[in-house]
């Protein structure tokens, strides 16, 4: 993203994500107890863990001083240096680097000491960039590769039922074509086979296959096209998606355009077993075709009768700044360091 | 012969330089150099201190407290006297109503100099109550260079030669008067909203650390040892996890792993900060006194979010492989007394077969609460050798009247100081007639325990194999027969095996000998006197063969 971009911690589009997508997930799973362990990509602005500590779907340990249950990993030492100041206190664990490479190349010693705190009851996967950006030539991407290793260890943990919040940058040139078409081809594999979701997919876009859907919205294609890979992957590790739901977010003022697909889903067991892992990305959930889509047509008639939901900067913010500003200073200002009073010389 | 008239009198003075030197480096680790900063935050009469190290990567470090705070004309005068203070160690400190007075810490005003050590830059904003204005003031240490002399780093000035030429000007021109300049710093006034009129605060900020203290955070010193070394990292989500990690680990440690950790851990011991309630500081436990004493300071330090305490963790005190096996204590104990008053020292010491972390085992002596170095395993230069029991004891002592002993550096003691030497006998006293006599019957009794097991095992043992090999002596008993005495002797139907004989005591390692040379005589292969004169024959061989080399 461009450097001139809104940073995330301010952003009132992101706190409106915070508010209306991740936080009634959160508490449909839980009942509106605090998470028992959340999985987050640290950033230096905490807001997230500090948001949920201060719904109080995070726990914040006043005796020990941390965060009950919180796993966060940061891009980057310096990242993490930046981030230790501007909590309240400690996480339960964090490590610096980056999360696809300690997932999938098992980066010691980090790999080990993050398995031992699977699974979690929700993931946050907040990722800037793209899921399978354009200049990637390998068949399956780190992130996706990542994603697999991830169910797959929350399935061997034997996790009955977690939260999945997962963002990516999503806009026209971001993701690669061959990976698009993938998608696709996902996509009307299960038409084909699935009159249920084909009846579903006609109410929601009116049209009738994925490449009409293509030309007809980029944004609709690419929303159910990711969705529809995540509910695959999840398949494959005997997972099924209960509940779904999506936001874009648009940075059309300072952002350079960038759009950012939010999704979110509610995921549990399933009962039918694992499948061979897929070698590319079209053949996730190829064991299970037409069942583990059976919730889809639920997000597809809501977004029938609801729409997509897109933040734009350019249109929402001033009444989301009008909305969130006060929550969003407050909710910066706090941190375990005393605070000093502001002065003209700062 | 020179006379009185002919003799000249000179006044013994010193360089800058030398102010200088003190400030590049008089404190042993960084982390002695940050309880300066947070001394001088207790007297202060700040109740909270925290602190953000830049971990992992330590580009910059900033400490903040509570305290009262200073006025640009209170720092100037603080910075254009360095050394000269009005604070002198143990002087009382008024707190507000409420709370237990303090007593001072610091000593020699040279606490800022501690930044020097550290970074090369620095920044510091203060604001005293009542007031909108503050001032924020930039400090640059930049004037000091390291300079490799013989392989050796030192410390040195830029333009040394030209600086001391000139203040040799200065004096001259001005007299006895002028100070001695050591450095620059550009002081700002800062004004703040009227709502923070009642704020009061100080904040250090170190802005560029030293690439010497970063590498010694980080690990890297340890690295550039040895470069094959697998770097271990374990992220603390508290600070009980924390001193687990230490307990755990200490032969990484040794190896110079998780040096962060171990920065903590030394302010933890060092500041005027409370024990957690756990252990034997807990209601009804016999250091509660303890805790309840370190609980007023009221003083808490939080370092990157971990809440400082003294260095125990649960499981120094739930340990069932090492217990603890005595508590030592003292209250109010007078160790000397000057013009009819007496100091005073309270302590304690706990005995358990290992001290976990090693680095807890020894004595710590405080002074106002504040530890002065580490944990001393040689007990205050105890006298006697007790060997592994040095290792087996911990324990703090909290003595008044020691200012005038701690050295500058604040982190040891002048051993010729009349109160430490005061200190040291008293502890050395209670060591010799309290401490280790107590240890020596323990270790009697945990070793008699053993015994006694094991000299049932080699009844039984006997017993069936006499009934085995049909020997007539199937009654096997221990008596005393004097250490010089056989070891074994055969009555008409009973094995006597002598107690007091090295090898009949039943001590774990003899118990295979015992049993081997009992059972030759019970099968008949050698008589009780056959055993002694063989013994007496190898005893006799060996020391020959010694002698021949």
């Amino acid at each position: 993203m461009g450097s001139k971009s809104e940073p995330w911690a301010t952003c009132p589009l992101k706190q409106e994500i915070r508010v209306s997508l991740w936080e009634p997930f959160v508490r449909s799973l839980t009942g509106g107890r605090p998470l028992q362990n959340y999985l987050t990509l640290y950033s230096p602005s905490l807001m997230d863990v500090k948001y949920f500590a201060d719904t109080g779907l995070i726990e914040f340990d006043k005796l020990k001083q941390r965060y009950k249950g919180v796993v966060g990993v940061t891009f980057d030492t310096t990242a993490f240096a930046k981030a230790t100041k501007l909590g309240l206190g400690r996480y339960e664990g964090l490590f610096p680097g980056n999360i696809n490479e300690i997932l999938t190349r098992g980066k010691k010693p980090y790999y080990n000491q993050l398995l031992e705190k699977f699974p979690f009851e929700a993931i946050n996967l907040d990722y800037e960039d793209s899921i399978f950006s354009a200049g990637v030539s390998i068949p399956i991407s780190e992130h996706v590769k990542a994603l697999e290793k991830l169910f797959d260890i929350q399935n061997k943990q034997a996790c009955q039922k977690f939260c999945l919040f997962f963002t990516t940058r999503a806009e026209h040139g971001q993701l690669r074509l061959s990976f698009l078409s993938q998608l696709g081809g996902h996509i009307d594999q299960n038409l084909h086979i699935a009159p249920r979701f084909g009846q579903a997919f006609y109410r929601a876009y009116r049209v009738n296959s994925a490449k009409d859907l293509l030309d007809s919205s980029y944004d609709d294609f690419a929303t159910l096209g990711l969705i529809k890979l995540i509910v695959s992957m999840l398949s494959d590790c005997d997972y099924e998606v209960t509940n779904c739901s999506v936001s874009w977010l648009n940075r059309d003022v300072t952002g350079g355009g960038a759009r950012l697909l939010h999704a979110a889903f509610i995921v549990e067991k399933s009962m039918v077993q694992s499948p061979m892992p897929a070698a590319i990305v079209g053949q996730y959930g190829r064991r299970k075709l037409g069942y583990h889509v059976r919730h889809l047509p639920l997000y597809l008639n809501s977004r029938a009768t609801k729409g997509l939901t897109i933040l734009k900067e350019s249109t929402d913010r001033e009444a989301l700044q009008a909305k969130h500003g006060g929550n969003i200073t407050r909710l910066l200002a706090t941190t375990f360091q005393l605070k000093v009073p502001e002065h003209n010389g700062k | 012969m020179v006379t009185e008239e002919q003799a000249e009198r000179v006044n013994i003075e010193v360089s800058s330089r030398i102010l200088r030197h003190i400030g590049r480096g008089i404190y042993r680790t960084p982390a002695a150099a940050l309880k300066e900063l947070i001394s001088n935050s207790y007297d202060a009469r700040a109740t909270e201190v925290t602190i953000n190290t830049g971990y992992p990567v330590f580009e910059d470090i900033t400490v903040r407290d509570n305290g009262d705070g200073m006025t640009k004309e209170d720092f100037k005068q603080f910075i254009t006297n360095i050394g000269l203070t009005d604070k002198v160690a143990g002087d009382r400190i008024v707190m507000p109503k409420g709370e237990k007075d303090r007593h001072f810490i610091g000593h020699f005003g040279i606490g800022l100099l501690a930044i020097g050590q550290l970074a090369k830059k620095a920044v510091i904003t203060s604001k005293k109550r009542g007031s909108d204005r503050g001032f924020s003031a930039e400090l640059d240490f930049e004037q000091f260079d390291i300079h490799q002399e013989r392989d050796i780093e030192r410390a040195v000035v830029k333009d040394e030669r030209a600086i001391e030429s000139q203040e040799r000007d200065k004096i001259r021109a001005a007299g006895a008067e002028t100070k001695l300049p050591i450095g620059t710093c550009l002081i700002r006034d800062v004004k703040f909203g009227a709502a923070d009129r009642d704020k009061h605060f100080t904040e250090v900020e170190l802005k560029i650390i030293r690439l010497d203290v970063k590498k010694m955070l980080a690990g890297e010193i340890r690295d550039e040892r040895n470069p094959d070394a697998i770097k271990c990292q374990r992220y603390s989500g508290s600070f009980e996890d924390l001193l687990a990690l230490l307990r755990e680990n200490g032969w990484a440690i040794k190896q110079g792993q998780y040096p962060y950790e171990l920065l903590l851990w030394e302010l933890g011991v060092y500041c005027p900060v409370s024990y957690q309630e756990i252990g034997l500081f807990m209601e009804g436990k016999p250091l509660r006194q303890v805790y309840q004493f370190t609980k007023q300071y009221n003083f808490s330090v939080r370092v990157d979010g971990f809440t400082l305490a003294k260095p125990f963790e649960a499981r120094f005190f739930e340990d069932p492989e090492f217990p603890i096996e005595q508590v030592f204590t003292w209250q109010d104990h007078p160790y000397k007394a000057v013009n009819g008053v007496p100091s005073k020292v309270s302590g304690y010491l706990m005995y358990k077969r290992q001290i976990r972390p090693r680095f807890m085992a020894g004595v710590l002596v405080r002074e106002g609460g504040v530890a002065i170095g580490s944990y001393d395993t040689t007990y205050l230069q105890y006298p006697y050798n007790e060997g592994v029991k040095f290792t087996q004891l911990t324990g703090e002592l909290f003595a008044e009247g020691l200012s005038g002993a701690i050295n500058i550096d604040r982190n040891s003691f002048n051993e010729t100081d009349d109160a430490y030497l005061a200190l040291a006998n008293w502890f050395h006293n209670k060591l010799q007639t309290e401490v280790f006599p107590k240890i020596k019957e323990i270790s009697k009794e945990v070793s008699a325990k053993p015994r006694a097991a094991n000299i049932e095992l080699v009844k039984s043992v006997l017993s069936r194999l006499a009934t085995q090999v049909r020997s007539p002596h199937k009654r096997i008993s221990f008596e005393k027969l004097g250490r010089k005495g056989p070891l074994l002797c055969i009555e008409p139907n009973r094995l006597v095996i002598n107690q007091e004989h090295p090898d009949g005591s039943g001590s774990g390692a003899k118990v295979d000998k015992l049993l081997f040379i009992a059972a030759l005589v019970l099968k008949g292969k050698v008589s009780p006197v056959d055993v002694e004169e063989l013994q007496a024959e190898v005893e006799r061989l060996k020391k020959e063969a010694r002698k021949s080399g």
